[in-house]
């Protein structure tokens, strides 16, 4: 796999990767997800506005479910891409193939993702500096 | 941490599943009894949530040590 080093400013980026393998699918979302928290809030709308080409079932649907949670939580107008027929799954699908952690994962999955039949965990999409802010320190 | 946590997000990877099986085998932690035992040590065994019992038990499988 050849390896690109521009980092990611828009979700079209990360299909474009995965589609030419310069980068696997899940490690550009997290690239992605990594510039995003620190992007401008000037350019979050402009990230998530063009639609990434098709490049699998899941995928095209992961990456709509992905700018349409970013667009809410961020206040902005969820792009009208993210709603046709072929960014939705008619099966579901489970992150982490665990058959115990199913009925979690249909509670915990965000909005956005649960409706397109995709379930991740509540801290899925969550990057590591985040969770070492969010999480509590372990008792000494 | 990643026993806490339980991520799961990706499409073709396996997120924290992989990563606690990889540190189990390291480990030799074969048996979910004992993941719990180890995870203890560092936080309270009745704070654990419950998809992190229930997938240690998955992964290591539900038998005693």
């Amino acid at each position: 796999m050849k390896r690109s080093n521009f980092r990611l400013s828009n979700v079209a980026e990360i299909a474009e990767r995965a589609a030419q393998s310069t980068q696997n699918f899940d490690l550009a979302v997290r690239e992605f997800l990594d510039s995003w928290e620190t992007m401008p809030r000037a350019r979050r709308a402009d990230a998530i506005a063009d639609e990434p080409i098709a490049v699998g079932r899941v995928e095209d649907a992961y990456l709509a479910a992905l700018a349409e949670h970013l667009a809410e939580r961020g206040g902005l107008d969820v792009p009208t891409w993210t709603e046709k027929p072929e960014r939705f799954l008619r099966e579901p699908f489970f992150a982490g193939g665990l058959e115990s952690l199913k009925a979690i994962l249909i509670v915990e999955s965000p909005s956005a993702f649960r409706r397109r039949l995709i379930f991740i965990s509540a801290d899925g999409l969550s990057r590591p500096h985040r969770v070492m802010v969010d999480d509590e320190s372990p008792p000494a | 941490m990643k026993c806490l946590a339980m991520r799961v997000g990706d499409v073709r990877e396996r997120g924290d599943i992989d990563d606690i099986r990889r540190l189990g085998a390291l480990l030799g932690v074969t048996s979910a009894d004992q993941a719990i035992k180890l995870v203890s040590r560092f936080y309270p065994a009745d704070a654990l949530p419950p998809k992190t019992r229930f997938g240690l038990e998955e992964m290591f499988g539900s038998g005693s040590s």
